[in-house]
């Protein structure tokens, strides 16, 4: 038997469906596009994070001077021992007792100059370290966002790792002054043969018998005639980890065997979607910026 | 069928159409007008972004000049919906720290030694929307939406008053 459709009534049900679908499709746009731009905008907020962090470790170029020390230390050291040599090569045994105070004199200033180098890595993690924590802290329910169902909450820091950036030289030159030691050092490839700046991240040991002393040199982008390289944003993966600072948002004790120069910044957005909150996900960004390269070229 | 009756059903099925579509037309308009918004939001966004980072990444002196060539460089005409991106106000550049002038005692001279500038940048830009409809609810013909941000400055400030001062 044939059916007889009813046609009354039948453009107003079309319409209020049509008007239904618009409606929903463009309230789904709506939130997937705010979603998007609160993304970038947290991705922003990283960045920024990132690159102040940076700008803390190498304050007052004391990474860039600490380098220096290092290398200056490692040459009046060098330089006293070859002092001592002479004396005894050219019969001059009584100024050996001087050249002994002073090569003496060397060491212990080295030895000081190791605690400082030291102290001065503690002192960067903590206040890079403080900074971070205070982000987190400072955070309030301003930044939360709601749109149908969807809820975003402010970036928080997870993670901050300290590092530095590959194929970064150190900002101190081995000076060519000392013959014997420029040579050792293009040996032992402490140093760049092009450029006579030492390699990055290395314990620079002099030959012996004063091969017990480290002379722990950072990386840290030189200053090339005068000019010094600001902090920056990196790319991730030019990012190479030397220690943890901040992890799942707590403190964790950090001492790093060189001075950094670069940080990555784990952030997380945490995120609710549905109606009751049903999918729950952070949504993470990272970001990586190095620090300000060396201020004075020597 | 009666002729009344099919001519009845007519009407009413026109009836029904010309209600629905003076119902779908203003919401599709609204639906122009809010992308418009959310469009604009987001150019206004991405540019105030480009300016802050600009103005934090050189001289504190000339923050406002190159973002004013940012903003003409990323904004440079105004169509029908958008206007033009101006700066809301100028550059604000809070500046914790910063290198001093200092004299040197071999010649007595005053030099700045150079270093980082610290502190931040906040730029502020407009842009102006001409909805369709919106305005039957704001009341005003046009839409002002302003968008701030923040960048850490990024300068180090060469050495400057020396005789030497571009070292090898």
């Amino acid at each position: 038997m044939r059916t007889i459709r009813k046609s009354s009534g039948s453009m107003l049900v079309l319409i209020v469906f049509l008007l239904g679908i618009f409606v929903v499709f463009a309230l789904g746009a709506f939130t997937v596009n705010n979603f998007l731009f609160l993304r970038t905008r947290a991705q922003d907020r990283a960045d920024n994070l990132a690159l102040l962090l940076a700008s803390k470790i190498n304050t007052g170029d004391r990474v860039g001077q600490m380098n220096e020390l290092q290398a200056r230390s490692r040459e009046l050291i060098f330089n006293s021992r070859e002092r001592i040599a002479d004396c005894h090569g050219e019969e001059l045994d009584m100024l050996s007792p001087i050249a002994e105070q002073l090569l003496n004199e060397a060491r212990e200033g080295h030895a000081l100059l190791e605690r400082e180098s030291n102290n001065l890595v503690s002192q960067i993690c903590k206040e890079v370290k403080e900074s971070a924590l205070a982000h987190n802290s400072a955070l309030s329910d301003l930044g939360i966002f709601k749109m149908g169902g969807l809820l975003t909450e402010q970036a928080r820091i997870e993670r901050v790792e300290l590092g530095s950036i590959k194929d970064i030289p150190s900002n101190a030159k081995s000076d060519t002054v000392f013959e014997g030691l420029s040579e050792f050092d293009l040996q032992q490839n402490h140093s760049h043969k092009t450029n006579g700046l030492y390699r990055a991240n290395i314990d620079a040991k002099i030959p012996p018998p004063d091969g017990d002393l480290s002379f722990k040199i950072s990386a840290l982008a030189p200053n090339v005639r005068g000019t010094c390289s600001p902090a920056h944003n990196v790319n991730a993966h030019v990012f190479t980890r030397m220690d943890t600072l901040i992890d799942n948002e707590e403190g964790q004790p950090c001492h790093p065997e060189f001075a950094p120069c670069a940080v990555q910044v784990h952030c997380k957005m945490p995120t609710t979607l549905g109606i009751k909150g049903d999918y729950r996900a952070d949504l993470t960004f990272v970001s990586t910026a190095a620090t300000n390269g060396a201020i004075k070229t020597e | 069928m009666t002729r009344f009756e099919r001519r009845k059903r007519k009407a009413q099925s026109l009836l029904e159409t010309v209600m629905g579509i003076s119902f779908l037309v203003p919401i599709f308009l609204l639906l122009v007008d809010f992308t418009l918004v959310f469009a604009a939001l987001q150019k206004n966004d991405s540019v105030c972004r480009n300016v802050v980072r600009t103005a934090a990444s050189g001289a504190p002196e000339d923050a406002n000049n190159r973002a004013q060539a940012i903003l003409a460089q990323k904004s440079d005409s105004s169509t029908g919906w958008f206007s033009k991106i101006s700066l809301a106000e100028p550059v604000a550049l809070m500046i914790t720290n910063k290198p001093n002038v200092q004299l040197d005692p071999e010649s007595n001279e005053a030099f700045n030694p150079g270093g980082p500038i610290e502190g931040s940048a906040i730029a502020s830009t407009q842009i102006t929307i001409k909805p369709i409809l919106l305005h039957l609810f704001h009341g005003e013909r046009e839409l002002t939406f302003k968008s701030q941000q923040s960048c850490p400055i990024s300068y180090v400030m060469p050495e400057s008053g020396r005789s030497n001062e571009v070292k090898e």
